[in-house]
């Protein structure tokens, strides 16, 4: 028989070659046809974007004094599946972070692979439940802002909300300063979700967010918190605030508001508290007002330093009103005006110079204008334009009614006066830098323009120390440095009229009188009991102004307002 | 035929080369995060191929003939281990299955063995029973039984992948052999129905076969190798994302330098490497059969072609499932993957194959005494027919 063997070999070998073929075209298939789907999966796989949180910026005072800082704490986490005795777990647990232990029990049975057990946790607890050597507990560390101290500057500084954005104050306003830029790496995984370190990252670092400095002194700021709070819990108003400025330079040294709140806990109180209120609720400023209406007259010759008014004995007849004082005065000169503060006086005052320029003024001195701090909420006061004045507007805003002011916009304006009629722009924001220490911004003294001059500065100084030395202001005065202030009680408008009950009792004013270093401005509004500005704000005043002054280190001088001063001082020398 | 076994050595040489680089680049950070060492595989490798490699050359100076007499004592031997794999505890389980023999250091399976004797026997039977060929029952039954037996112990571990493989070594000698077409109709559709019910009875190779009809229908569970074999493939496009740059191999693709190095090859070096390496096999396959049909010794002729169609369906059947064409199975790529014993046997059956190339047109001692003696006898019988007639 013939072998048969070759012919079957070809056979075999024919379908080998069929299969090889099929073998090629299926490759060509998967590696040139379908390729681009395939390298998007395994990208879509391998690759993945890793962010990288920047540190956020910090907020220093003038000083370099930290305010908001980073705090690396641990969050505290468990693996269900890992944790072999939740009953003990969920014990110790609960003892050391103080955590519900039935909620915990139950988080920690839940069929989960990732649970929260605390989020920001210090250093030193988590070390504590690390010594246990519990199973399935992990910790994760955090960052979360920080304000070492605690509810100082508050209203300034503001918060960051949980996804790290600022909220209020310098940390939403100046948020993208503060919070840096995100970086990322694009990372290769392996299947485990590892990184793997040997395959080349692209890579775009986070950028660190910019450290901001105040104009803010934390000693001052210190003060200024502390002997409001005393005066808050003393006269219990409805709101008061304190606001200090430099009045030659318009840096904000200090600003409180009652009632405040804790900003690393700023969930727990209600949103009226976390309000800075200095800067964003306005009120009729009452009396102090007259300074401004009083300094527009001198400046425009419209009365001279010297002049005398007749008080009318308490009661003067204007536009079908009539107009009263507290005590009725009879003739008094211009600064004696001011000083007992008669309404009657500075209505003449004010009508000798007419509204067209009392309006001028009030422009010049930036009523109704956003003072423009980098705050938000700031609020530029209500000034109705001259053409809606009515008849009697010309009486009542000079002393302070028919005009809202925020407490900034008073300060300014009376700092004006004590930096020889220049008015200087107002500023919270000192310097920002970069992490690397380079200084992106510094802000600088801004003066705006010359609203009076020199000399009608230095009357209106005269008249003002006149106030704290004999006049409403005698709570104001300190024993070793001349004042010069206004009191301000402003009855507040309830439901569209006049209150008889309700007032805001304010004090203005700077020291040293002849050569300021410090504008100082306290509002209480609607104190219970007792409502004179010169009794409720003017005691606050002295003792920020005392104790500012000292920390400042200003040489105490020859006080003659005062005949106690004056006994004291020559002691001194 | 010398061109056919210059071919022969240059493609296994290229095969193992590439498998040294590749095994390297596959398994270092397998073997990094399994033994700290990330050269483990790699050096063990090495070894085998040395080993495999010097073998190989003893056997291709060895006289294939030699082997005929031992045909019988290798399949015995072959079931012996394979009983002691699956019966003692010398058998080491992995992954589900008792595959491996531990002797010392060296850890084997048995069942490369029995590729080989099965080979070596067969063509030995059916060289010997060519008169009788055509008659199944009559000639090849008992030795048939005999390999079923040893099928029956390599299905047992279990092993479909190999047992596949073997059932169709056996057939393919038997056809070359001359056996008559409709037994091997017959034996194919028993092979198929055996098939349908092995896979119907037990469940994780029905999931496999779903896994392979439809990956994507559990991308995460049966059907993920898979899948990331087609990721790996189709991301290296044509030139491959460069040696060593795949990302396949973390852990995606698990022990990726073993079954599934055809996929790192093709994501690493493109098609131009995946396709280079499947003509190298066709290559190989060809000079393959082009020794068997040259070889004029039946046995001879029946062992190059055996030995050429064992490795050449590994091959195929590893890039079949590989690219998805074939359900997953566990048979490694010649010469390629990460495996000792597999690589031994395969260069064994290589310098076997040689030595066929070699020696298979000499004309065997004894069959040319026989010449001789039948000529002398001839020459006796007309001489005494002659003197008969004379007589």
């Amino acid at each position: 028989m013939r072998f048969r063997g070759n012919v079957r070999i070809v056979i075999l070998l024919f379908c080998c070659v069929i299969v090889f073929c099929s073998l090629l075209g299926r490759l060509y298939f998967l590696q040139q046809y379908k390729t681009l789907d395939f390298m998007q999966l395994a990208r879509f796989q391998h690759l993945s974007k890793v962010q990288e949180h920047p540190h956020r910026g910090k907020i220093l005072d003038r000083n370099g004094k930290p305010l908001a800082v980073n705090l690396i704490v641990d969050s505290v986490f468990a693996d269900p599946r890992k944790v072999t005795d939740p009953h003990l777990c969920a014990y110790h647990l609960s003892e050391i972070l103080g955590v519900d232990e039935k909620k915990l029990y139950e988080r920690l049975t839940r069929k989960k692979s990732f649970v929260w057990v605390k989020r920001h946790v210090l250093k030193e607890t988590t070390e504590q439940i690390a010594a246990l050597k519990l199973d399935g507990i992990f910790f994760k560390e955090e960052i979360t802002r920080y304000y070492p101290k605690e509810s100082i500057a508050s209203h300034i500084l503001g918060f960051v909300g949980i996804d790290g954005k600022g909220l209020e104050g310098i940390e939403a306003a100046l948020n993208s300063e503060l919070q840096g830029e995100m970086g990322w790496k694009i990372v290769t995984k392996d299947a485990k979700r590892r990184e793997v370190a040997h395959y080349m990252p692209t890579y775009k670092p986070a950028k660190n967010g910019n450290n901001v400095e105040l104009t803010i002194d934390e000693v001052i700021q210190y003060i200024a918190e502390s002997e409001l709070q005393k005066g808050f819990e003393k006269h219990q108003p409805e709101w008061a605030g304190v606001i200090v400025m430099r009045p030659y330079t318009g840096e904000i040294l200090a600003m409180a508001t009652r009632p405040t709140y804790n900003p690393n806990y700023f969930g727990d109180n209600p949103t009226e508290n976390r309000r800075n209120r200095i800067i964003s609720d306005i009120f009729e400023p009452g009396s102090t007002f007259k300074i401004i209406s009083c300094s527009a007259a001198l400046n425009e010759g419209a009365v001279r330093f010297d002049d005398v008014f007749d008080c009318e004995n308490g009661a003067f007849r204007v536009f079908r009103h009539t107009l009263h004082d507290s005590h009725p005065y009879g003739l008094l000169t211009v600064p004696e005006i001011i000083a007992v503060s008669s309404n009657i006086g500075t209505a003449k005052i004010a009508m000798n110079l007419g509204q067209d320029k009392l309006y001028e003024y009030l422009k010049r001195y930036e009523f109704g204008d956003s003072p423009d701090l980098v705050l938000h909420g700031e609020e530029g006061g209500i000034l109705r334009p001259l053409k809606s004045w009515s008849g009697l507007s010309i009486v009542c805003i000079p002393m302070g009614q028919e005009i809202s002011v925020s407490a900034l916009q008073m300060v300014k304006a009376v700092s004006t006066i004590a930096n020889d009629g220049t008015l200087m722009k107002p500023y919270v924001l000192k310097k920002i830098t970069s992490p690397e220490g380079e200084v992106l911004y510094e802000g600088k003294p801004q003066a705006v323009r010359e609203v009076i001059s020199p000399k009608t500065a230095k009357q209106m100084n005269e008249a003002l120390k006149l106030v704290v030395a004999r006049g409403t202001g005698l709570n104001a005065a300190l024993e070793e440095y001349a004042v010069a202030g206004k009191t301000g009680t402003a009855q507040k408008v309830v439901n569209g009229r006049y209150s008889h009950s309700k007032f805001v009792g304010s004090f203005i004013g700077y020291v040293p009188a002849d050569n300021p270093e410090i504008t100082i401005m306290v509002v209480l509004d609607a104190p219970k009991g007792q409502y004179y500005g010169g009794t409720v704000a003017a005691p606050i005043f002295k003792e920020v102004a005392r104790k500012v002054l000292q920390y400042l280190e200003i040489p105490p001088e020859q006080n003659n307002q005062t005949v106690s001063t004056n006994q004291q001082g020559n002691g001194r020398i | 035929m010398k061109t056919s076994l210059a071919t022969i050595v240059t493609v296994v040489g290229i095969l193992i080369a590439l498998s040294i680089i590749m095994i390297y680049s596959t398994s270092g950070i397998f073997a990094q995060e399994k033994f700290a060492d990330e050269n483990y595989y790699l050096k063990k490798q090495m070894i085998w191929v040395s080993v495999s490699l010097f073998c190989m050359i003893v056997f291709s100076y060895l006289p294939y003939r030699i082997l005929r007499p031992l045909a019988l004592v290798g399949v015995f031997a072959a079931l012996a281990l394979l009983v002691v794999t699956l019966l003692s505890p010398l058998g080491q389980a992995a992954g589900g299955a008792s595959r491996w023999l531990k002797l010392g250091p060296i850890r084997f399976q048995p069942s490369e063995i029995a590729k080989l004797a099965i080979i070596v026997y067969m063509a030995d039977v059916v060289a010997r029973k060519q008169a009788t060929v055509t008659e199944f029952f009559k000639s090849l039954l008992a030795p048939s039984i005999l390999v079923g037996i040893v099928l029956v112990c390599v299905l047992k571990q279990p092993d479909l992948g190999t047992t596949v493989l073997l059932a169709c070594t056996w057939m393919v000698i038997m056809f070359i052999g001359g056996i008559r077409f409709r037994y091997v109709v017959i034996f194919i559709m028993t092979g198929v129905v055996n098939l349908y019910f092995l896979i119907k009875l037990f469940p994780y190779r029905m999931k496999r076969i779903i896994s392979f009809l439809d990956p994507f229908k559990d991308p995460h569970g049966s059907g993920f190798q898979i899948i990331q074999s087609f990721i790996a493939l189709g991301s290296g496009g044509l030139h491959g994302v460069g040696l060593g740059q795949g990302t396949q191999k973390l852990f995606y693709l698990p022990e990726a330098h073993t079954d599934f190095i055809f996929a790192i090859i093709g994501e690493e070096l493109g098609l131009i490497g995946t396709s280079s390496i499947v003509l190298l096999f066709a290559v190989f396959c060809i000079s393959g059969m082009m020794i068997a049909y040259k070889c004029t010794d039946i046995f001879g002729k029946l062992l190059a072609a055996g030995i050429t169609m064992m490795i050449t369906a590994q091959a195929l059947i590893n890039m079949c499932v590989v690219t998805g064409m074939l359900p997953t199975k566990g048979i490694p790529l010649p010469f390629l993957s990460f495996g000792g014993s597999n690589l031994l046997v395969n260069s064994i059956a290589i310098g076997i194959l040689i030595n066929v190339g070699v020696r298979g047109n000499e004309q065997p001692e004894n069959a040319v005494l026989k010449t001789k003696r039948n000529a002398a006898a001839a020459e006796y019988n007309k001489g005494e027919r002659k003197r008969l007639a004379n007589a």
